[in-house]
């Protein structure tokens, strides 16, 4: 079951790379932390503790419901594109999206985690989150889309934060969700700056603010 | 440690009395006035004690600081440099408390004063910390806080001068921290206690060590070519400031000079050499250099430079005499360079002072500008006259006493030792070349700026400075007279810093103190009689003129039924004999138009003189690395995607470096 639910985290994140339209991919994230609350409350389902509930009830709302609201509502404001302007192709994507996940397979086997006692996936799911992350922030123009990269990326470390929550104390996982709210919200604000100030909210305008 | 602990908050109080009202110029300003200047002299109580008594304090507190610990000690090495830090940290914010109220500056008094206190205090830090990386924050201290005191006011120029000042120093400060880490990493510790450690190891190791401090050192305390910032930031700083980082501050360099090569042992035989002809070659060309400056701060400061000079020519000469066993001249040339440490930062900063003072009433500092203040600043002109007459090393001021030491050494090195005649030869030339060079150059300052008549609307309407200024002039004044008649009792001080020498603590040093005394005391003695001779003869031409009719003609008339201003020599026609001379080092660019006609028409003439070594060395080199950083310039596209893709790629290869 665990597995699924991590395979499913592997799915969403080769569908967010293939996807073109903003609004879809904020509802991708959205549904990539809905996975991953119910991925929190499933782990430890025999002996549920409080604060494990709280850990994934939190996500589920945050990274599933607030957070995806608060973009669409952006995305209304600034009547963005409604294009992710890839500078790689949604296919070649999609294929390094592939790639790098065999690697990530490999690579997690060779580094053994302590305290990993549900599943092997648990670190190539991290380790393919953080990569698929840095390749949105990387290759799409869109303001937008570099969000939801540090949102996937952001999604990885919990996969591992979640795995291993007998290590990592509640205080920091719930520190971490407040965070990207904090974070989601500065970028609203930010965006609709940048709006107003270059027109647009493709990155490629930034280079206007070099010295 | 209590004295000076009474100092510090004595010192925190007057800063808090100056931030409470800051544009108050009554009461608020003469208690912070009266309070810093009991600082000083309770601070200066203290040096005294550990000079004399040798009472070392040692104090540690914990500090979170990772690698550091927060020692301070006091010795006589340390004591010897706080007393000057004391005396005119003291003296220059008595001056600047009625300096800073003149139309004339126009900085923000609350943050010009926070330099100014925190610029003190991080002084007496630098030279109490016994612990490298206590000592480099120390040291970054006071660069920051003078800083900020060099660009506050207005002005392009200010800006200029404050970006050369933080860029030399920070380069310097590089090379300190260099030193600091390789001394940290082979003694195993920071704290300066175990620097000790250093005297073992290989020649070459210490021969790095001694070359880095040089640099390092150096730049702070002025070195040619390293001194470029010099001439730009004193100008700049309001002159209180000026006298503090002239007269106090660049000493810190010649501190931590000191400081490691004690450390280092016996000295390898080509140190004293290097430090010889580096003193003699800044003192030479920085005199030329002041001779030729048009503006008197700017000229103080080439002049700093050129005692900088003085000072390591001592230094290195005590060296080279340390290394051939010649005891005498080893303890001549060290407490030569310690006593004109002393007698430079008080003549210097009563110069400084005086420009400080003529800057306040006339608006200007440009040399041609000025004239005739001698009827109008009685007081400031005669100081500074007192002023130019030490650092000319004339008798009966304190400046010949130190060069007298350090000409000392020279001749007994040339007439005892075989293998110290030539160094001894050098330094006899180079100083008196230099002393040459200095008496003309100083001539010409006064004698511009104080006699003759008015150049300029500039000069007309001036009035004597104030009381504050006045007395903090005359106070300097006299110490110059007493540091030097009573140099004989002063001079137990420098003894005690050489003899806390490594290489010379196991030898008995009396016999030569003893002697040295003796002679300088002679001298002293002389300058006394010189300085009575010139009361009586004041006193009899007063006598004389009694009840006689006094009449006064234009100084420098000529004969001249209707002479003009235009007619009296200006700075640069005063020099030109000179500055035509050294025309290969200066390269003074002259401009002139009219004046070659059979009747007279308008004419004008303009002359310019650059820094050699900034137009020669600095600005080529900093244009070949900004051209060249301007080739790789493309990685900052601008473009965040490729930034990241940056980060990211650096990640993955160190992770790939780590798993494998």
């Amino acid at each position: 079951m665990l597995d699924l639910l991590i395979i499913m985290v592997v799915l969403t994140n080769l569908r967010l790379l293939a996807t073109s339209r903003i609004e879809s991919l904020i509802s991708w994230a959205g549904i990539q932390g809905m996975v991953l609350g119910i991925f929190a409350l499933l782990s430890r389902w025999k002996h549920l503790e409080p604060d494990i509930f709280v850990v994934g009830l939190a996500a589920f709302s945050f990274k599933g419901i607030v957070i995806p609201a608060m973009l669409f509502r952006l995305v209304v404001a600034v009547r963005s594109k409604r294009e992710a302007d890839p500078y790689v192709g949604f296919i070649a994507s999609n294929l390094i999206g592939l790639l790098a996940f065999v690697g990530a397979l490999w690579l997690g086997h060779r580094l053994p985690i302590p305290g990993n006692d549900m599943s092997n996936l648990v670190l190539p799911a991290t380790l393919f989150s953080i990569f698929s992350g840095l390749f949105l922030i990387i290759s799409r123009k869109n303001a937008i889309s570099q969000v939801i990269g540090f949102l996937t990326m952001e999604n990885g470390t919990f996969v591992l934060g979640v795995g291993t929550l007998y290590y990592a104390p509640f205080l920091v996982e719930i520190g971490a969700l407040l965070d990207i709210l904090v974070a989601v919200l500065v970028w609203s604000v930010l965006i609709r700056y940048m709006n107003r100030a270059f027109h647009g909210i493709t990155t490629e305008q930034l280079t206007k603010l070099k010295g | 440690m209590t004295f000076l602990l009474v100092a510090t908050v004595l010192i925190f109080l007057a800063w808090l009395l100056r931030l409470l009202k800051p544009e108050d110029a009554g009461i608020f300003s003469v208690g912070s006035m009266v309070l810093s200047f009991s600082a000083g002299l309770v601070g200066a109580v203290q040096c005294v004690l550990t000079l004399t008594g040798s009472c070392e304090a040692f104090f540690r507190m914990p500090w979170e600081m990772p690698f550091a610990t927060f020692v301070l000690r006091i010795d006589s090495l340390s004591a010897f440099f706080l007393l000057p830090i004391f005396g005119i940290g003291a003296i220059a914010a008595v001056f600047g408390s009625e300096y800073m109220h003149s139309p004339h500056e126009k900085s923000n008094l609350s943050v010009s004063w926070s330099a100014y206190y925190l610029l003190w205090l991080s002084m007496i830090l630098v030279v109490l910390a016994a612990d490298g990386l206590l000592f480099m924050l120390a040291w970054e201290m006071t660069v920051v806080s003078s800083f900020f005191l060099v660009i506050s006011g207005d002005g392009n120029r200010k800006m200029h001068a404050g970006w050369v000042y933080l860029l030399a120093s920070h380069l310097g400060a590089g090379f300190l921290l260099v030193m600091f880490i390789l001394l940290g990493r082979e003694t195993g510790s920071f704290e300066f206690a175990s620097l000790s450690k250093a005297a073992d190891f290989s020649n070459d190791f210490r021969s790095l060590i001694f070359l880095l401090a040089v640099i390092g050192f150096g730049t702070k305390a002025g070195f040619m070519p390293l001194h470029v910032w010099l001439p730009e930031a004193h100008p700049a700083a309001p002159s209180h400031v000026s006298a503090l980082m002239s007269g106090v501050m660049i000493k810190t360099g010649i501190y931590g000079l000191i400081r490691i090569i004690f450390s280092l042992g016996m000295p390898v035989w080509w140190w004293g050499w290097f430090l010889l002809l580096i003193g003699l070659l800044s003192g030479i060309i920085a005199i030329v250099f002041a001779l030729a400056q048009h503006n008197l701060k700017r000229l103080l400061a080439y002049s700093s430079v050129e005692n900088v000079g003085i000072m390591t020519a001592g230094l290195g000469i005590g060296l080279l005499a340390v290394n051939s066993g010649n005891h005498l001249v080893a303890l001549l040339g060290f407490s030569g360079c310690l006593m004109h440490v002393l007698n430079h930062a008080v003549f210097k900063s009563l110069l400084f002072l005086g420009a400080g003072s003529v800057l306040v009433q006339t608006e200007t500092i440009e040399i041609d500008n000025l004239g005739g203040l001698f009827k109008k600043m009685p007081w400031t002109a005669v100081s500074f006259m007192i002023g130019c007459v030490s650092i000319c090393a004339f008798p009966p001021f304190n400046g010949f006493i130190s060069e007298f030491m350090i000409f000392m050494a020279a001749f007994n090195a040339v007439s005892i030792a075989d293998s110290l005649v030539a160094p001894g030869i050098l330094v006899i030339l180079g100083l008196s070349l230099i002393g040459g060079l200095a008496a003309a150059c100083f001539a010409k300052a006064f004698s511009i700026v104080f006699l003759g008549n008015p150049r300029s609307y500039h000069a007309v309407d001036a009035k004597e400075s104030g009381k504050a200024m006045r007395y903090s002039l005359a106070f300097l004044a006299i110490s110059c007279l007493i540091l030097s008649v009573f140099a004989p009792v002063f001079l137990s001080m420098p003894f005690a810093v050489v003899r806390s020498y490594a290489p010379l603590t196991s030898i008995d040093l009396s016999g030569f103190a003893a002697e040295t005394a003796r002679v300088v005391g002679i001298v002293s003695l002389c300058s006394l009689a010189l300085l009575i001779l010139t009361a009586i003869s004041v006193l009899f031409r007063q006598f004389r003129l009694r009840n006689r009719e006094i009449g006064s003609e234009a100084t420098w008339g000529c004969g001249y039924d209707q002479p003009s201003v235009s007619m009296q020599y200006t700075g640069a026609s005063f020099a030109q004999p000179l500055t035509e001379l050294f025309d290969g080092v200066l390269g003074i660019k002259h401009e002139s138009s009219g004046g070659d006609q059979y009747f007279p028409a308008k004419a004008s003439y303009e002359s310019h003189i650059n820094d050699l070594f900034e137009k020669m060395l600095f600005i080529p080199a900093f244009r070949f690395i900004s051209d060249s950083l301007h080739k790789i310039v493309w990685i900052q596209s601008g473009v965040v995607q490729l930034s990241i893709l940056m980060i990211a790629l650096t990640l993955f290869l160190l992770m790939i470096v780590g798993l494998f």
